[in-house]
């Protein structure tokens, strides 16, 4: 009966570290741009994105010269727009630097900043990189450009992280760990004469945008105390991480592929544009 | 007294079980959609700004499933709009009362967000992908930026 005694205290002990990781451990919670969920591993980050993105662009100009087409936009890679990664604004504002530099604006990232590209594309362009005109290519060259950025794997699906990350996200955001942690928040807020609801409530606000008043930075500046001194952050991440490892154990093997096929997309994409720089320099 | 010892044992080991998350099976989602299905026709692309048509530089959002229902077609030419969809006077009705998608925009990816201004959970639908929202998490988007 020992050995049984033991094993059972085993497993008592490895599951109260196990639970003990779940919850928030009183270590500080890293800021903004440094927090990770588990699903990160498996999916690309947006600055990832941007770089599949911009060899994308590469392929579809490509496509389309080879039918006759010249597309008005350039294949110079663009800027990143919007957050720098998943979580900067996921439990609403996490940066101290960017809090501080532009309260509750993403500053140069912000999307509204970006030109917008010209959009006079004519019909026959329209129909090369749609398949829908005589001369294009099957499935037109956008599917020529996700076939060449192994973009839609057979056996894969590339998009379940993101998929299970959304489900994780609301799921996390009703748990009552959270909604206690959100209610701490707000009482932490008001009392210091800024009535909101949720985290998401002030970046929503319409009196801030960009840090151009002092009124936006003390409120950002309250929020992140708040956030601080009620530890939302941590407990949504433990509560969230939680939700996703359970996740990732039961769809193990679909994960696995689902980042094998995205690594696979990001080196094609990275290749892409080392190329595209090289024929530049020549 | 090693009955109770080993029952309190499992007792306590059963205990945390019953809190672990409910199963998150793998949900169909616009955001998810990379390929072209047949279960879907695309709409026609036209040339003109927001004009109720999906035109090859917007984000239409429909209230049903299947590109059905009302649409909203936010066009990209339109980068003050986006971030809240709420305050947009054409396309407001969408907000929280989205069901399915299609990034007409032929070389950008769009970023549906699940808040308004870049916040919450976003998530990349790529150019010309498509389909629809499962439930439980139907209507909660809540804004859009391009890159």
């Amino acid at each position: 009966m020992r050995p049984l005694l033991a094993a059972l205290l085993t497993a008592v002990t490895a599951l109260t570290a196990s639970c003990a990781q779940a919850l928030p451990s009183g270590a500080p919670t890293p800021d903004g741009a440094a927090l990770r969920l588990p699903l990160d591993d498996y999916q690309h980050s947006p600055t990832q994105g941007l770089t599949v993105t911009n060899a994308y662009r590469v392929h579809l100009i490509r496509c389309a010269r080879r039918h006759g087409r010249t597309l008005p936009i350039t294949s110079s890679p663009r800027p990143l727009v919007g957050p720098r990664t998943w979580m900067e604004r996921r439990y609403g504002l996490t940066d101290p630097a960017d809090a501080a530099a532009y309260g509750y604006g993403l500053g140069p990232r912000d999307p509204a900043h970006q030109p917008p590209e010209s959009p006079v594309l004519d019909p026959a362009s329209i129909a090369v990189i749609t398949g829908t005109g005589d001369e294009a290519p099957p499935g037109g060259c956008q599917e020529q450009t996700r076939k060449a950025l192994a973009m839609a794997p057979a056996g894969a699906d590339p998009a379940l992280p993101q998929r299970l990350s959304r489900i994780s996200f609301q799921r996390s955001r009703t748990d009552p760990r959270v909604r206690a942690a959100v209610e701490a928040w707000s009482d932490c807020m008001r009392a210091a004469g800024h009535a909101y609801a949720t985290p998401f409530d002030p970046i929503a606000d319409p009196a801030f945008r960009d840090g151009t008043s002092e009124k936006e930075l003390a409120t950002a500046r309250t929020d992140l105390a708040c956030k601080k001194r009620t530890d939302l952050v941590g407990v949504w991440l433990s509560v969230e991480s939680a939700y996703q490892r359970t996740m990732i154990a039961q769809n193990a093997t679909a994960l696995q592929g689902a980042r094998r096929a995205n690594q696979t997309t990001l080196r094609l994409a990275q290749e892409t544009l080392d190329a595209e720089k090289r024929a530049g320099r020549r | 007294m090693r009955r109770l010892i080993i029952g309190v044992l499992l007792a306590f080991l059963a205990l945390p079980l019953l809190s672990l998350p409910a199963q998150a099976a793998p949900e169909p989602s616009y955001l998810g959609k990379s390929k072209l299905s047949a279960t879907f026709q695309k709409p026609p692309i036209s040339g003109t700004m927001e004009d109720g048509v999906c035109n090859w530089y917007d984000l239409c959002i429909w209230e049903n499933t299947n590109l059905t229902g009302r649409m909203a077609d936010f066009t990209y030419m339109d980068t003050t709009g986006h971030p809240v969809w709420s305050a947009s006077t054409a396309n407001g009705f969408i907000a929280n009362n989205d069901e399915s998608a299609i990034n007409a925009h032929l070389f950008l990816n769009a970023y549906i967000c699940t808040d308004p201004y870049q916040a919450g959970q976003c998530g990349v639908l790529i150019p010309g992908g498509y389909g629809n929202t499962a439930a439980p998490f139907v209507n909660n988007s809540e804004s859009h930026y391009w890159n």
